[in-house]
């Protein structure tokens, strides 16, 4: 599985100051290396008395402003606690220089070995991560084959609210473009006949 | 990320505005609106709730489930609805309403859970058999793939989303009793296995999506696996010979495909991409043949699907491969038509499997093959994709995946700055789409890919040029890209063309030379006409010089020009990537001051986030550990990051750095590489809080203030570390007799003297001198440590002069003492003392008694040479056992080799070694040595204790050796044997997996700058050293205490712990708390000597090593729990209520980890329907055994 995986977010348009929150520090303990880590909840833990691991100070109060959805992601081979942090990591490349983006144009950053490769597209954004094959000039075709079927199912640049009411045909069309973590179909017409359980090569 | 990771369905967090995903998608099915935010569900507010009180379970009270057509639905569907909805419109009479509102209502939002319940699978199976809709049928197929997908992977989701329980689900739904993943997945084996063997040719579609959906099945058992291969096989045997399409003409004149055929190819490319999801079968030879006939398909997919398995089979049996392939190729020129089709991995793949074909050893015997697959690696080159054409650049310059040795690296680059193109003369090559195409296409006058004009004429012939400018002409042309994945992938591309070009600098020998003229008019043509349709690869005569021709160098520079350029894009992962590109292409003798400016003047920008800054600083260590000639130039880079953005960079890696290039820079470079080091030191100090209103933003940030500190601790400390490795001056190897220093306590005289003797070492030492001064508090401490460590290592006149300087320090501490005391929480600024009096004090009496042993040494020498009296064995004993005493006493402070060291000044060897000699006492190991402790080796007979001793020899390091000078060899050795212990950091992993090419996990939770600081796991150096000190000075106590009692109470400033800084580290809490690995190596080098045959100190016997490593593995927070697990049963039902919660069934058997605030952490012995392990669940829920 060399396709790391790959997230379909809301875009935020417009940033938009909704509620100022504690951001909560806290060190925790993994219990199968007993290696500590520090992270950042904005939870007040007051909500979730006594559920982690967790020891929280209070450092830092920061404006949180999340319109941010995940609205479809599928990560093959990362254990959990990897996924939400490849999560966060590509959330905030979102926050970064997706605000003011082009839809055709695509944006690559990385990460140690694994690419990521992302765009925006109407209201959401692809980001699609992977490593060796899949480097950033694959990625791309992974991204255009997640876009140009998107953009097909939904028949425009899509607003969130379209995604979601396209979003049974979607997962159909990432089901036949992105299989076990490895990149099967590309071509629109192809993926709208295995979509339709229509023979492929058909004149 | 909490308010987006705990949503339902785990497919992410919710919608906008707190509402869940399902919400969404529930809320108005059939007449969306294109403007979500217009139309929001009612009563939703901007205001952002925490993610468990949008679950569907807690926000909706279950609405009442009507299962008619048409009936609209505000109100979303809980999960146990949808469910239930599913296995009623399964079995509905009017199959034909149900499967409509299966497409609308259903299905769209079933996809939304992260896990498809195996309850769901018999209406799923019942739909399969009933539904004539295709577009239900496809959703079927999806769900029962997926559930195949979960029980591949118990415990996690596996191909899936981030894992959620399906909480409503667990807690009303009980749609078709209790059914489980383990009963459903035969049946849906059996039943896809079975549609897979339908032959109607119009099921074909449905076979195919069943094929695809078998490759989900879990592979547990090698029955299973067989009969996969079997059916797979199967297929392939019946439409392997379906070559190509066959075309016929239509009613209208228009081309259609043969049905058959094509049913047949679409057949063949889903048995090809089922196979490849299968494992590879290297033995079967059937496997192989399968695969290599697959690259005939007429599916694109399925031939990259053939080359894909080929290529992976290819570098097991080259041989074998090759000859499969050739037959085919040669045959039909299927491999050529591969250059054609449309699929880009096909492509990637086909460079892939040609590289490793044409570089075969195996094949050495049939050049002509190898040549024939070259050809087709170098006609790659012309691909329209980027992504192709650079993945043949990279297999010419040697990387597959990145493990190749330098051997192969180098041989790659020097193929390509040799290797001359000459093409094939251009047969026209029907495509698949049937129209004729040009073979191989002339790159474009911009080196765009070539454009090939339908109706060619005849084709003209090319003139063969070298390969090199044509990569050149490529990668100068993506540079151009507007599209930031091409400059990414072209930089990038640079890069590993740097690390070939490394790679063959180190290995050497190759004859290249970069300045030969390439040009393609003046090669021979002779060879042209011989080999006609092959390219060929001869090497450059070197001789041309005529003019107007283009050299490697040149061209390279030119591509340095176009990578230059490229750092003005704006992103900043291209820059990276171009900085790296730069660093990997500098070759030695090139000057370095434009990459420093180009650095420089990135790093001033503040955008760039800590984690690339620091995977440049590991690109560092690659390009020193590709070519060490480079270390100075290097640091010197290095000197950059550390001095403009400290507070980003990881000082464990760049202390790494500072280290490996200090080794490797050789004997003439050392004082450059310290000096690169010590400009840290000159850094302006971070101001004190107080005045942060007035200085500029960027110092003011107190965390980037924190890390500039302790990146100037972790200089001083490896200015203290490595002074005497890099100005070589060892007190072992000193020719200055003891006494000597003391002659010159005129302290004018003496830093003169040092001056001349040693530039290097006084250099460091006036620094250090200069941190134990000013700086914090923090820093003062380290240098003092560092001082210590160069008095114990340095011979005179050094070690006087810091004994001096200690003294005046100490003075100016005791001078203060009462307000010290007064400010009691010793991290005053300095102002008013050094704050170190308590810190040195041990040190001075640790000079002072190797002065004061000196001083008797020299005078009982005297004594006994006036009186002309032999020595003793009391005597001797004595001088023996006051020589390990202080050897201990040093190794407290720091390493010193046990069997070179000499605390009395090198007039005592002579002495000591008659006693040894006479007591058998191994230099190594001193009186610690079981055999010389308990006496034993004084009962050996001599004659025996020769013999005896010859043959330990291998066993213990040669005793001769300590009256031997070290060879530069051996203190080499000496010192990377130490540092491989003291620099047990980290950073050594992080750059061991850096050069290993990983990396692959995924980024820290919070990987911004600002979190550098907090996240960084390594103990801060003040830790480290106040805890080493705390140790030290108990250590210290206790061996002192046992070889002379007296000398204990005149340690009177080691209570400092308790007293002075009582605040920071009481002696309860060192004791108790324990270190992380860096802490704890650092420690046993403080105080312990790091070989196992010297690590005898008294004080290392008392503590057992066992319950060391214990203390060291505890973690640092006291208020965790241990690890031990203990078992018990579940009293109730438990439904969890979030993401690490866990449902619990009442009389279940778990594991209880440990408990935390009114919460156990327990494991499952099974996974739950859901898939979930382990988590948390309520203490009273539980009865603990």
């Amino acid at each position: 599985m060399k396709l790391v995986c790959y997230t379909v977010t809301g875009r935020d348009l417009e940033p938009r100051v909704t509620v100022p929150q504690l951001s909560f520090y806290y060190r925790e303990r993994d219990k199968d290396t007993g290696k500590g880590r520090v992270g950042v909840e904005s939870v007040d833990p007051q909500e979730r008395p006594g559920k982690f691991v967790r020891s929280w100070s209070i450092i830092d109060r920061k404006i949180c402003r999340d319109r941010c959805s995940v609205l479809l992601e599928r990560y093959h081979g990362l254990p959990p606690d990897e996924r939400l942090q490849w999560r966060s990591f590509l959330l905030k490349l979102t926050a970064d220089n997706l605000k003011t983006a082009r839809d055709d144009e695509q944006f690559v950053a990385s990460h140690k070995a694994v690419f990521v490769v992302y765009a925006a597209l109407g209201d959401v954004c692809v980001f699609t991560v992977g490593k060796d094959e899949y480097d950033e000039l694959a990625l791309v075709e992974v991204l255009t084959g997640i876009t140009g079927a998107i953009k097909d199912v939904c028949k425009r640049a899509p607003s969130e609210r379209l995604f979601l009411d396209k979003y049974g045909k979607i997962c159909l069309c990432l089901d036949e473009i992105v299989v076990q973590g490895r990149l099967e179909q590309t071509d629109k017409e192809r993926i709208r006949k295995l979509t339709r359980l229509k023979p492929l090569a058909e004149a | 990320m909490a308010t987006l990771g705990g949503s339902q369905g785990g497919s992410g967090g919710g919608g906008r505005e707190s509402v869940s995903l399902m919400d969404l998608i529930s809320a108005d099915p059939v007449a969306p609106s294109s403007d979500g935010s217009s139309k929001r569900p009612p009563g939703v507010s901007n205001i952002q709730l925490p993610t468990e009180t949008s679950s569907p379970a807690r926000v909706l009270s279950p609405p009442t489930v009507k299962t008619g057509l048409g009936q609209r639905r505000k109100k979303p569907l809980t999960y146990s609805q949808l469910a239930r909805l599913l296995s009623d419109l399964a079995g509905s009479p009017d199959l034909k309403n149900a499967q409509k509102q299966l497409l609308v209502q259903v299905f769209p939002k079933l996809a939304v859970y992260s896990s498809v319940d195996p309850s769901l699978v018999p209406p799923l199976l019942q739909l399969h058999e009933l539904a004539d809709d295709r577009h239900v049928v496809r959703y079927v197929y999806y769900y029962l793939a997926r559930v195949l997908a979960e029980s591949g992977a118990h415990g996690g989701t596996p191909a899936g989303v981030v894992p959620t329980p399906n909480w409503d689900a667990l807690a009303t739904l009980n749609v078709a009793g209790s059914v489980t993943r383990a009963d459903v997945v035969p049946q849906i084996v059996d039943r896809l296995i079975a549609e897979a063997a339908n032959t109607d040719p119009a099921a074909h579609p449905r076979r195919v999506a069943a094929l695809k959906a078998l490759s989900f099945v879990p592979v547990t058992t090698e029955e299973m696996l067989g009969k996969l291969y079997m059916i797979v096989f199967k297929i392939l045997d019946k439409v392997a010979d379906a070559g190509k399409l066959r075309r016929k003409k239509g009613i209208f004149g228009r081309q259609t495909v043969d049905k058959e055929s094509a049913t047949r190819s679409s057949l063949q490319y889903a048995a090809l991409s089922t196979l490849r999801r299968l494992p590879l079968d290297p033995d079967n030879p059937a496997f192989l043949h399968r695969a290599v006939q697959g690259i005939a398909c007429a599916d694109p997919v399925g031939v990259r699907h053939a080359l894909a398995m080929v290529s992976e089979l290819a570098p097991g049996d080259p041989f074998t491969v090759a000859m499969a392939v050739a037959k085919l190729s040669l045959a039909g020129g299927s491999l050529q038509e591969v250059l054609h089709i449309q699929d880009v991995l096909a492509r990637v793949y086909l460079a892939r499997l040609c590289y490793i074909l044409s570089s075969a050893e195996a094949l050495d015997e049939k050049p002509d093959l190898k040549s024939h697959f070259r050809t087709i690696l170098y006609q790659l080159l012309l691909d329209p994709s980027e992504r192709v054409c650079f993945e043949a650049i990279d297999c010419i310059l040697g990387k597959v995946d990145g493990s190749e040795g330098t051997e192969i690296r180098a041989r790659g680059w020097a193929h390509l700055i040799t290797a001359i193109l000459r093409f094939p003369e251009p047969a026209p090559v029907p495509n698949k789409d049937g129209t004729p195409k040009d073979g191989v296409a002339a790159p474009g006058k911009e080196g765009m890919p070539p454009k090939v004009p339908k109706d060619r004429q005849a084709p003209r012939p090319r003139r063969p040029q070298p390969l090199i400018k044509l990569v050149m002409r490529r990668l100068e042309s993506a540079l151009r890209h507007s599209s930031r994945p091409v400059l990414h992938g072209a930089v990038r591309v640079v890069q590993e063309m740097g690390k070939s070009r490394a790679a063959a600098y180190a290995v050497g020998g190759l004859g290249i030379d970069e300045d030969a003229h390439a040009d393609d008019s003046t090669t021979g043509d002779g060879d042209v006409e011989n080999e006609g349709s092959r390219s060929k690869v001869s090497p450059l005569p070197s001789s041309i010089s005529t003019g107007g021709k283009e050299s490697v160098s040149s061209m390279l520079s030119s591509l340095m020009e176009a990578v230059r350029i490229t750092v003005a894009c704006e992103c900043v992962y291209v820059r990276a990537a171009v900085i790296k590109a730069m660093i990997w292409m500098l070759a030695p003798y090139e000057s370095v001051d434009e990459l420093k400016s180009i650095i420089a003047g990135e790093l001033a920008d503040p955008a760039w986030p800590a984690s690339l800054l620091n995977d440049i600083v590991l690109t560092l260590h690659a390009r020193f550990k590709a070519t060490p000639e480079m270390a100075v130039i290097l640091l010197d880079i290095s000197r950059l990051f550390a001095t403009k953005v400290p507070g980003k960079i990881d000082s464990d890696v760049l202390q790494l750095l500072w280290k490996t290039c200090l080794l490797g820079c050789g004997p003439e470079g050392k004082h450059t590489a310290l000096e690169a080091v010590t400009v840290v030191l000159d850094l302006p100090p971070p101001p004190p809080a107080s005045l942060s209103g007035f200085t500029r933003t960027s110092t003011t940030d107190p965390k980037s203030a924190l890390a500039l500190q302790r990146l100037i601790q972790a200089a001083v400390w490896f200015l203290g570390e490595n002074a005497n490795y890099a100005a070589a001056e060892y007190a072992w190897e000193s020719n200055t007799p003891p006494g000597a220093g003391l002659l010159m306590l005129d302290s004018d005289k003496m830093v003169a003297a040092a001056n001349s003797r040693n530039p290097t070492l006084a250099g460091a030492l006036t620094r250090l001198q200069r941190c134990a001064f000013s700086g914090s508090w923090e820093v003062r401490l380290v240098a003092a440590q560092a001082l210590m460590t160069l008095a114990i290592r340095s011979g005179e006149p050094y070690r006087v002069q810091i004994y001096d300087f200690m003294h005046a320090l100490a003075k100016g501490g005791a001078q203060e003492r009462i307000s010290d005391l007064a400010a009691s929480n010793g991290e005053d600024q300095g102002a008013s003392g050094t704050g170190l009096s308590s810190v040195i004090s041990p040190m001075l009496r640790v000079l002072d008694e190797l002065y004061k042993s000196q001083d008797q040494l020299i005078k009982d020498m005297r004594s006994h040479d006036n009186r002309k009296e032999e020595w003793t064995d009391d005597e001797l004993k004595k001088l023996f056992e006051n020589h390990e005493r202080l050897l201990d006493l040093v190794s407290l402070f720091c390493f010193v080799p046990r069997s070179k060291y000499l605390p009395l000044g090198p007039t005592s060897l002579y002495l000591l070694n008659i006693y040894r000699k006479r007591h058998r006492i191994d230099a190594h190991t001193g009186s610690n040595d079981p055999a010389v402790a308990t006496g034993i080796s004084d009962l050996l007979d001599p004659t025996l204790a020769a013999g005896g001793l010859s043959e330990l020899q291998p066993l213990y390091a040669q005793p001769e050796a300590a009256a031997k000078p070290a060879t530069p060899d051996e203190d080499e050795k000496e010192y990377n044997e130490y540092h491989d212990i003291v620099w047990n950091i980290p950073a050594q992993e992080t750059v061991n997996e850096f050069l290993g090419g990983g990396g692959t996990e995924a980024p820290e939770a919070d990987s911004s700058d600002e979190e550098v600081v907090a996240a960084r796991p390594s103990v801060s150096y003040e830790e480290i050293f106040s805890k080493g000190l705390m140790e030290s000075e108990e250590e210290d106590d206790r061996s002192s205490g046992g070889s002379s009692p007296e000398s204990s109470g005149a340690f009177s400033g080691r209570n400092f712990g308790s007293n002075r800084y009582a605040s920071m580290f009481a002696p309860s809490a060192a004791a108790r708390t324990s270190w992380d690995k860096p802490a704890a190596s650092f420690r046993e080098t403080k105080t312990d000597s790091p070989t196992a045959e010297t690590s005898g100190v008294q004080w290392s016997q008392e503590e057992e090593p066992s319950s060391v490593n214990e203390e060291l593995t505890q973690n640092e927070d006291e208020d965790l729990p241990d690890s031990d697990t203990f078992s018990g049963n579940a009293l109730y039902d438990f439904v969890a209520g979030g993401d690490d919660e866990l449902n619990i069934t009442a009389g279940e058997e778990l594991e209880i980890e440990y408990e935390v605030g009114g919460w156990y952490f327990v494991k499952k012995k099974e996974a739950g329907p859901d898939g979930k392990l382990s988590g948390l669940v309520p203490v009273s829920y539980v009865s603990a055994f």
